[in-house]
């Protein structure tokens, strides 16, 4: 582990991008100012050197298999009852490839 | 349906429960609700009243009763619903721009469940957006108040909830409880709330924070109605693939069960960086349950110190996972035109608020290449050490106890770094990591401000902390103290 982990403005702005939100010039700041303490409180964590297995759920996957039986599903009328736009049986969006 | 005995029987728990009006007239009683809620609109507790649905399922009550038909356990009972857990056909705004004109279209596993049980939904509570925070406060729709003092938070994230049980407006309430949701605003509105143990309740149908960590759960003013609305929402559900296959136990009864032998470990640590004068109300209440009959030791928990940071880590990792579904195409945000990938940037940037914001960012970083395993996988490394001492721990003692929180009822707006308020939750957090029930219970008041304890038990033994707080509530009396 090498040393303090700390975002810059350029990585701000990459990270930004991966999560699909824009920031104006003050967000970049304010954000800046937050996270980095966020993160060098995270450090306490960082730092340590733990032998034991990660836990990422603490029930068993094997409980969570289930019959695969037919079953009532929702009306296309709901399906699209809260999309802005739809056409026929499709949602609208914006085009995808340039 | 629900089993919980004989109606005599429930007419004689709702007694004990101090619920003293039977559901002779639920219209009358809804039309009170509303007054209520309309009394005390200042506060904020309400994102959306459903007065008419509310009506409507009272009357149809009304004329089982007339019929002489069988009731369901909670009927008559007056419920508000956290804005996370989805309602057919009722506005459901987890309290973000984002979900503001949203209308689900199935209810919430929990939502069937008790509207089969015939209780009124009367409205959606107020939270932090998309339950990111501790007071209530980064709601799209401003802070719920203090019922206590209207200048201070109410807590959070179920804000709402809580202040809506605290000012008479419901009976009962759901909330969810990711790091503290739950138990957090109980403590600051003086009331019960319930997080169980994760797969306890089904989670079907609430709009996911945190996957590994989110749980439903029941607020009321005393242990019998928190038990009651427990009951019903228990229970193995094969639309949330996290709840296990195991039998329900019969709450009420094993409540009403002898305490004599209870031993509870007092948790050292969850006494550091307390506000003093809480910590001392909590060793009151403390006091109280020795004198009822309970062994009271102190033990410790060397990595409770690591929960905070770690439970950060792992919740923003999994909130910008799950926050990825919201596009605004099939449902949310706004109409845009452009391209998807402007559309997309453009209702997110506009739709989410700053914590949200804050929080998919971090999340994003800290599993990204090259931090995710300093990061988020020694999070999960310190998630199992943690599980393991509560587990040592709970061998040897049936609850354990912290405050709730370490502080009183803050200001609004007081805290302004995030950092500061994420502070909020160190007593809460560790708990949600390994996965287990705890029950935030009203230890008394420091001047007008409400302190809550907070005993954490094994899983599945949601039993064993309702027994424990319905005993200390006989001994206190705290059902009675507003």
């Amino acid at each position: 582990m090498s040393g303090k982990v700390a975002i810059s403005r350029e990585e701000m702005l990459h990270y930004a991008r991966l999560c699909k939100i824009s920031l104006s010039e003050q967000e970049v700041e304010r954000l800046l100012k937050d996270i980095n303490e966020i993160l060098e409180y995270f450090e306490i964590i960082r730092s340590l050197k733990l032998d034991v297995e990660p836990m990422t759920y603490i029930t068993s996957v094997n409980e969570a298999l289930r019959e695969d039986e037919p079953a009532e599903t929702l009306s296309e009328e709901d399906v699209f009852r809260n999309a802005w736009e739809k056409e026929e049986k499709w949602f609208v969006s914006g085009q995808v490839w340039s | 349906m629900v089993c919980i005995g004989s109606s005599m029987e429930l007419n004689s728990i709702l007694e004990r429960a101090e619920f003293k009006e039977l559901p002779s007239d639920p219209v009358e009683r809804v039309y009170r609700a509303l007054e209520k809620i309309e009394k005390n609109r200042d506060l904020n507790a309400f994102v959306t009243v459903d007065a008419e649905g509310a009506i409507k399922k009272a009357e149809e009550i009304k004329r089982k009763i007339t019929r002489g038909e069988k009731l369901g356990v909670l009927a008559g009972l007056i419920l508000a619903v956290k804005d996370n857990i989805s309602t057919r056909g009722l506005r459901t705004t987890c309290s973000s721009k984002m979900l503001e004109n949203y209308i689900p279209v199935y209810d919430a596993t929990v939502i069937e469940k008790v509207k089969a049980e015939d209780a009124i939904i009367i409205g959606k509570t107020n939270m932090d957006e998309f339950a990111m925070g501790s007071s209530t406060e980064t709601s799209f729709f401003g802070p719920t108040r203090n019922f206590f003092d209207h200048s201070r938070v109410a807590g959070g994230s179920s804000g709402g909830s809580a202040v809506a049980v605290a000012c008479d407006a419901v009976d009962i309430a759901l909330g969810s409880d990711t790091g503290g949701s739950i138990r957090n605003p109980a403590a600051f509105n003086s009331i019960v709330g319930l997080k169980p143990t994760y797969g306890r309740v089904s989670r079907y149908g609430l709009i996911a924070y945190a996957s590994s960590l989110d749980q439903i759960g029941p607020m009321a003013k005393n242990t019998l109605l928190t038990t009651l609305l427990l009951q019903v929402i228990a229970g193995r559900d094969l639309r949330d693939s996290t709840t296990l296959n195991k039998p329900v136990p019969n709450y009420i009864e094993e409540v009403l069960k002898e305490k004599d032998g209870i031993r509870i470990g007092v948790i050292k640590e969850g006494f550091e960086n307390v506000d003093e004068k809480v910590s001392r109300k909590v060793y009151d209440a403390l006091d109280i349950l020795q004198k009822i009959g309970c062994v009271i030791e102190e033990v410790s928990m060397p990595f409770m110190k690591y929960a905070l940071p770690a439970y950060y880590i792992i919740a923003m990792a999994e909130c910008s996972s799950n926050l990825a579904r919201f596009d605004g195409i099939r449902y949310g945000g706004k109409p845009v035109k452009g391209k998807w990938e402007e559309q997309l940037v453009k209702i997110r940037t506009e739709c989410f608020g700053e914590e949200v914001k804050r929080r998919i960012f971090l999340g994003t970083f800290v599993l990204s290449a090259g931090y995710k395993e300093d990061f988020y996988i020694k999070a999960c490394r310190v998630r199992r050490k943690i599980h393991d001492e509560f587990k040592f721990l709970l061998k040897s003692y049936n609850a354990l106890a912290t405050p709730t929180m370490p502080v009183l009822p803050w200001k609004i707006g007081e805290l302004l770094s995030p950092l500061e308020i994420y502070m909020m939750d160190i007593e809460t957090v560790a708990v949600n990591l390994a996965g287990l029930p705890a029950i935030s219970i009203p230890a008394g008041f420091i001047g007008s401000l409400p302190v809550g304890l907070q005993l954490i038990g094994d899983h599945f033994d949601e039993a064993t902390l309702l027994r424990i707080s319905y005993a200390y509530e006989n001994e206190s009396g705290f059902n009675k103290w507003f």
